[in-house]
């Protein structure tokens, strides 16, 4: 029996959500490979320089050139560090529009302007909080909150 | 379970009004959000002798004018609370004295109701209307008496989720005789004072 053009639709669907998962997880790989190299390419521009470093100080004649460079290299190294951490995060944590962290807008409950209703302490969507006098069981005045919603 | 405020004033027809007599948490008087009012009402007629006319025998007949005058003042009780009020004039005096609330209630509460009503004049003295107490409750039934009326009464108000109206009246009238010089108006006087208090049980 010949596939109907629905049968078709999903068979070619099918192997295009294939392809693309394959497409992504190659791209993963290649992303995770570059990475590893230049994580080996930095470790080792950081010890050629250290390298260089020590040489220097083995052959620095008097202790105080020697304690110069020490402290010159160990600032070298650490800023080194600094600009790659720094490259590799440009800038804090869920600060840009691009985080991937929790959005942090959203209703106020405190302006009575409603809420995400899930039960994280906002007040449902629309509602808003009035306080509002009652005859309480003892026949004493007192106060409720009630949530309030035109119509 | 709670019962939601109605007024702050109320009728025997609308529980939501922004005048008229005031609702309250039952027998509490001392909360600040809700503070415990009544009204106060005082009607007073008068009729008092002006002086004579001629009639048509040549006889000198009185004359006389009349004055009706009603005040209601919303009054804020703080606890036990009380009214006195009083009229006087040459001729015939009667008065009304009310106070009227509407309350909301839980569970029902008592109140004592004390009234005080005195007729006084000259020797010519007599009841020109009735005076009697009544209240919501005894409307039908009222006390009577003369020249003087005092007593009290407890009462129970039943809970209600709807304002209730709970009023008490105590009627006032004292009379004296045109003197026998009908142009000559008395200098004596027709007095009448009521007093009706509020005790919270």
């Amino acid at each position: 029996m010949p596939l109907t053009s629905e049968q078709r639709f999903w068979h070619n669907t099918a192997n295009e959500a294939e392809r693309l998962e394959q497409r992504a997880e190659e791209r993963d790989a290649r992303k995770r490979q570059r990475k590893s190299q230049d994580n080996r390419n930095f470790n080792r521009s950081l010890g050629e320089l250290e390298v260089a470093y020590n040489r220097a100080i083995n052959d620095a004649n008097n202790t105080r050139d020697k304690r110069r460079l020490k402290a010159e290299r160990d600032a070298r190294i650490d800023s080194e560090i600094a600009k790659r951490e720094k490259a590799n995060n440009p800038t804090s944590k869920n600060t840009t529009i691009g985080d991937d962290g929790t959005d942090q807008t959203g209703s106020n409950p405190e302006n009575g302007d409603g809420g995400s209703g899930d039960g994280g302490g906002g007040l449902p969507d629309g509602f808003a909080a009035e306080t509002l006098d009652v005859v309480n069981n003892d026949n004493t005045a007192g106060q409720r909150v009630f949530l309030t919603k035109a119509v | 379970m709670a019962i939601l405020r109605a007024g702050p004033f109320a009728s025997s027809s609308d529980s939501f009004l922004n005048s008229g007599t005031p609702v309250n948490c039952a027998n509490d008087t001392s909360s600040l959000n809700w503070p415990w009012k009544y009204n106060d009402e005082v009607t007073k007629s008068l009729e008092t002798h002006t002086g004579c006319e001629t009639g048509g025998g040549g006889e000198n007949i009185p004359t006389t004018s009349t004055s009706n005058t009603t005040t209601v003042s919303t009054e804020t009780a703080t606890g036990d609370f009380s009214i006195t009020s009083s009229a006087s004039s040459n001729l015939i005096t009667t008065m009304t004295t009310t106070l009227s609330f509407y309350y909301q209630a839980a569970q029902s509460f008592q109140i004592k109701v004390t009234y005080n009503g005195l007729a006084t004049g000259d020797g010519t003295l007599y009841q020109p209307d009735v005076m009697k107490f009544s209240d919501s409750q005894s409307a039908n039934n009222p006390i009577f008496g003369f020249p003087s009326l005092s007593g009290s009464v407890t009462r129970t108000l039943p809970a209600s989720v709807k304002p209730a109206l709970y009023y008490a009246q105590l009627d006032t009238a004292s009379g004296i005789d045109f003197p026998e010089d009908v142009c000559s108006p008395k200098s004596s006087i027709a007095d009448t004072s009521a007093t009706l208090s509020i005790e919270f049980l």
